[in-house]
């Protein structure tokens, strides 16, 4: 059996895919959370200054869809065939370009960077949602199996439901307009292996 | 045999890594290269309005990171194992993050974007490159493979030159510091199954996109 440890912050951000990956998969792992305090201390011991990086049997990787990738593909939740492997990257991708450019008012809205985040608002939130959320609804109604892809669960579905789900804590309306997309968020909350986890887990931060 | 067509415009940009792929592996493609004035009656017609795009058979692929590890992994240049394929992965996903930092003085640069070009090669490309130059190094000499990762060649290697090369290009003073990563551009560029290529394609920004 591997011996895993995940270190992240004690937040979801985007280090929880790859816990949400490893409780589907029933797989014994250190979640070890870093504290803000602790981290001045452990950044130069990074490879990268960055965190999540996980520890796999005595080798390091870092970077979050590095990952995951890593991670799904040893508990099927990679894509049945190398083409849904690459449509999940595709999907992937297109969420990082989605994240990337809320960024500018979500480090506002954190409390990272000073600001108002009503002002970055219709740049950095409404925009973006309306660029990507049809693109996120083709790939639903194409999958026809509730998940992104068609062969059902894979890692791209919990990295977008976590960003859906901030998206949610700051503005309760997000999904007013895409019924279809409140409803695959909450269909990833169900998935049995998880609805446990789910339902313990502090939703906010 | 598959039939496969990229899309994307007529610079090496996003797609180069992808087309190199292609050539290195001596795999016939349709190499579409498009203006601006054609994608804009393009976009509407694409899955998710960008570029590149990759079509064969029934399906397509977007994203540039997913297209290269898709072809790369049929063609022996994703690395050895899952942890070097993680570590390819972890690479590319830091030139992203690099080359997204970076993007907005590039854009000023050609004439895309608003922007003060000088400023934002002061604030955010050489700022920038002290973080990520270095790293690159680091990976250099940790594989001692001369490539990115220990097993040699990957497309990763392919993602971080060109864009090197774009930097040796557009801001030359950037890289002078960095005569290892000088000498690894040239070696990727030195590679036998894409010497030939890398000869006859120009690194320049073809400003001919505009018409």
């Amino acid at each position: 059996m591997a011996d895993i440890k995940l270190v992240y912050f004690d937040v979801r951000g985007i280090g929880e895919p790859a816990r949400l990956i490893l409780k589907y998969a029933k797989v014994k792992f250190t979640d070890e959370r870093i504290d803000w305090e602790q981290w001045p201390t452990i950044k130069p011991k990074t490879k990268n200054g960055k965190l999540p990086y996980l520890e796999y049997d005595g080798r390091t990787i870092i970077e979050s869809y590095a990952i995951d990738r890593f991670l799904a593909r040893k508990y099927n939740l990679a894509g049945k065939d190398e083409f849904e492997a690459a449509l999940v990257d595709s999907i992937a991708d297109i969420q990082k370009d989605f994240y990337n450019s809320t960024l500018p008012w979500l480090f506002v809205a954190r409390g990272y960077v000073d600001g108002n985040p009503e002002d970055l608002k219709k740049e950095h939130v409404d925009e973006p949602c309306k660029t990507y959320f049809p693109i996120f609804s083709n790939y639903l109604k194409e999958s026809k199996s509730g998940f992104m892809v068609s062969s059902g669960l894979t890692w791209v579905d919990f990295v977008i439901t976590e960003f859906f789900t901030t998206l949610i804590q700051f503005h309760p309306n997000t999904f007013d307009k895409y019924p279809d997309l409140k409803e695959y968020l909450d269909r990833v909350r169900k998935v049995p292996e998880l609805k446990d986890y789910y339902s313990k887990r502090p939703n906010v931060y | 045999m598959v039939h496969y067509k990229l899309t994307y415009f007529d610079n090496r940009g996003l797609a180069e890594a992808i087309r190199l792929i292609f050539k290195y592996a001596n795999v016939d493609f349709e190499d579409r290269r498009i203006t601006f004035a054609e994608w804009a009656k393009i976009k509407p017609t694409t899955p998710t309005g960008k570029v590149p795009l990759l079509e064969f058979d029934e399906n397509y692929l977007v994203e540039s990171a997913a297209i290269c590890r898709y072809l790369a992994r049929k063609h022996g240049l994703a690395g050895k194992d899952d942890l070097e394929e993680a570590k390819v992965d972890a690479i590319v996903d830091q030139n992203k993050d690099f080359f997204a930092q970076a993007l907005p003085w590039l854009t000023a640069k050609f004439g895309f974007e608003k922007g003060d070009e000088a400023e934002l090669k002061k604030t955010k490309l050489i700022p920038q490159s002290e973080i990520y130059l270095p790293l690159y190094q680091k990976y250099l000499k940790e594989s001692g493979s001369g490539f990115l990762v220990k097993s040699g060649l990957t497309f990763a290697d392919f993602v971080v030159s060109e864009f090197l090369i774009t930097l040796r290009v557009e801001a030359p003073e950037v890289l002078e510091k960095y005569p290892d990563l000088q000498q690894y551009i040239d070696r990727v560029k030195a590679v036998p199954q894409l010497k030939e290529y890398y000869a006859t394609r120009s690194d320049a920004f073809n400003k001919r996109i505009f018409n």
